[in-house]
């Protein structure tokens, strides 16, 4: 018969070992996550940056509404933009005031480029089709919104001709609410509007939408 | 915090904390005295193992053991196929082989009957898909200079592996070497598997031979030596190679016989979980169970969450006519986000800690055992293994328990 003893001892470096372990692995993570933080220090830089070269741009576009080099370029930017502050927003959240402060001024460039562009069609005949897609952050929404949001990037990818600008309508802007009133978007989700009239019916797959255009 | 990454990161220290108290036993030295060659009985128990049976017996039969100092016994359990005109040639080439049929009544009853029939002081079960190493047997022996050691149980890996699911079971026995090791270092092995493992006849004869009933008989026994209070040991160097489902049907049948086998011996034998038993009885048994919940939980959920994903991709999809090729669009910012919420992920980095740690603690083992096996083919066996075996393990434990539950009887 074996006589049975239990070795508390090895239970108990066990344990400080498992601790160890345990406390490396998330401590490595912390620190992966505090270098890629010190690197949005500097993907701020480059967005305060490019938003100034935005800027020239819309002015360069201003003088010459039918170019299409230029549009090209101040859309290439605006669009480049628009994905750095979705990396932004990932890394740092979605309340960050530093986020939120440049979300707003995406808002003013976007509104700047929309003008820019209907100015375009009215000089230069109507080459564009603009979509501006009201949408909420807040987490029951977010069916409603990736579905519309997924539909009009499709849109977007398929036809050159094609502008999106979006919104975030939980953003304290005035701008926005501006904007909200004057294509009379009342809905809590998402809403859109196309070519200054608001598509009053929620649209169920991008053939809906495609047939307005 | 979400409650499913609660339930991982406890998991992750539970899985970091048996790693670490097995890896204290393991790498414990043992030193063993020499002891007498005793005469040894092998039982082959078979059962229409036409296509492996000669190779199990010509294995046994190149043992570098004293001829004079073992037998061989065939209990073909009423095989229909070729095993009865196989096993009587080779019980007539060779004098210390012996063939016995009887009518079929399951491996433990052919057990049983082998032992009655045997001479041996000791009683190796060996199945008949399984091929012996030729040292095996003299890496054993010393074990039972101890008089408290009743059986000693040898390295088990896969035969040849071909295959995903094969490759996926020589991961998951290489690392049962280790384990299996680990156990005896707190005498809480648990298993003594089919293929090899070494008994004194005198506990047969003392408590009793096979349950003929229990559909896990190798567990039932592990099992009752434990309940007795004797020693379980472990030769890692006693190598045996066993030929492995490669069908997924056929595997499933096993895995839902093992474990529904083990639910039942786990129940028979309750009174084990207590400190009576020692690590066995406070930790072994019941991490055992912890584990096997948190590997069903977790990965029920990964299942149902990538589903979810996988149907809202599918929802949002079919809103552009799945017309991939207009919606393709690459955009370089979004794919370096991805691989950023990828590797700031808790969960990912202890993922590739453990998938590097164990990939070196295999090669560890294979080196120890002396095995052929090269890291590469360790390496080249763990991907599908790290990404298969949990959802596998998962499948075949839901199944088992809805058995257990619903008391469906499974036959070997």
């Amino acid at each position: 018969m074996v006589e049975r003893k239990i070795n508390w001892s090895k239970i108990l470096l066990a344990a400080l070992i498992a601790t160890f372990l345990f406390s490396l692995g998330n401590l490595l993570g912390f620190l992966i996550r505090g270098a890629v933080s010190e690197n949005t220090l500097s993907l701020e830089q480059s967005i305060k940056n490019d938003i100034s070269n935005l800027e020239t741009l819309y002015i360069l576009e201003d003088e010459y509404p039918c170019s299409s080099e230029i549009l090209q370029l101040a859309s290439e930017k605006l669009d480049y933009l628009g994905e750095l502050i979705t990396v932004l927003e990932t890394k740092k959240g979605k309340s960050d005031p530093q986020v939120l402060e440049l979300k707003k001024l995406y808002t003013l460039l976007e509104v700047r480029h929309f003008l820019l562009m209907e100015k375009r069609n009215d000089r230069c005949g109507k080459d564009f089709d603009i979509f501006l897609f009201f949408y909420s952050n807040t987490p029951v929404c977010s069916d409603d919104v990736d579905q519309s949001a997924f539909m009009l990037t499709f849109l977007r990818n398929k036809y050159d001709s094609i502008k999106v600008y979006s919104f975030d309508i939980d953003l304290e802007s005035d701008l926005i609410n501006v904007l909200k009133e004057q294509f009379k978007i009342t809905d809590t989700c998402s809403g859109i509007a196309l070519n200054g009239e608001k598509v009053d019916f929620k649209p169920q797959n991008s053939d809906e939408l495609e047939a307005l255009l | 915090m979400e409650f499913i990454k609660v339930i991982i990161y406890i998991s992750i220290y539970i899985g970091f904390f048996t790693l670490a108290f097995y890896l204290l036993g393991f790498l414990e030295r043992e030193q063993l005295k020499k002891t007498k060659n005793y005469f040894a009985s092998i039982i082959i128990p078979a059962f229409n193992e036409e296509n492996t049976l000669e190779k199990t017996v010509k294995s046994a039969l190149e043992l570098n053991y004293p001829k004079d100092k073992y037998e061989i016994i065939i209990v073909d359990d009423g095989s229909t196929d070729k095993t009865a005109i196989i096993g009587k040639a080779l019980a007539k080439k060779n004098k210390n082989v012996k063939y016995l049929y009887k009518k079929n009544g399951g491996k433990g009853s052919a057990l049983n009957l082998g032992i009655a029939k045997s001479k041996g002081e000791l009683i190796i079960s060996l199945d008949a898909d399984s091929m012996v190493t030729p040292d095996a047997l003299k890496h054993m022996i010393p074990y039972f200079s101890d008089p408290q050691v009743m059986c000693v149980t040898p390295a088990m890996k896969v035969y040849k592996p071909k295959g995903i699911l094969q490759r996926i079971q020589a991961i998951e026995y290489d690392l049962g070497i280790f384990l299996r090791k680990a156990f005896t270092k707190i005498n809480a092995v648990h298993v003594t598997p089919g293929p090899f493992s070494t008994y004194r006849k005198i506990f047969f004869e003392k408590y009793g031979g096979y349950d003929e009933k229990n559909i896990t008989e190798d567990m039932e026994i592990a099992l009752r030596i434990q309940s007795n209070h004797y020693k379980i040991e472990n030769s890692p160097r006693a190598v045996v190679y066993t030929v492995s489902p490669n069908k997924f049907l056929a595997l499933t049948k096993q895995r839902r016989r093992w474990y529904f086998g083990m639910i039942k011996n786990l129940m028979k034998y309750k009174h084990l979980f207590s400190k009576k038993y020692g690590e066995l009885g406070i930790l072994v048994l019941p991490f055992a169970i912890i584990s096997i919940l948190s590997v069903i939980i977790v990965t029920t959920y990964t299942i149902t969450r990538t589903i979810n994903n996988f149907s809202d991709q599918i929802n949002l999809y079919s809103t552009i006519g799945f017309d991939f090729i207009n919606n393709f669009n690459l955009q370089t910012n979004l794919l370096y986000l991805s691989f950023y919420k990828t590797i700031t992920e808790g969960i990912v980095l202890f993922g590739a800690f453990f998938f590097v740690s164990s990939v070196i603690m295999l090669a560890f083992i294979n080196r120890k055992i002396k095995s052929d096996d090269k890291t590469s083919t360790v390496i080249f066996n763990y991907i599908p293994f790290m990404l298969l075996y949990a959802v596998l393990f998962s499948f075949w434990w839901i199944v088992s328990i809805i058995y257990s539950i619903f008391s469906r009887e499974i036959e070997w």
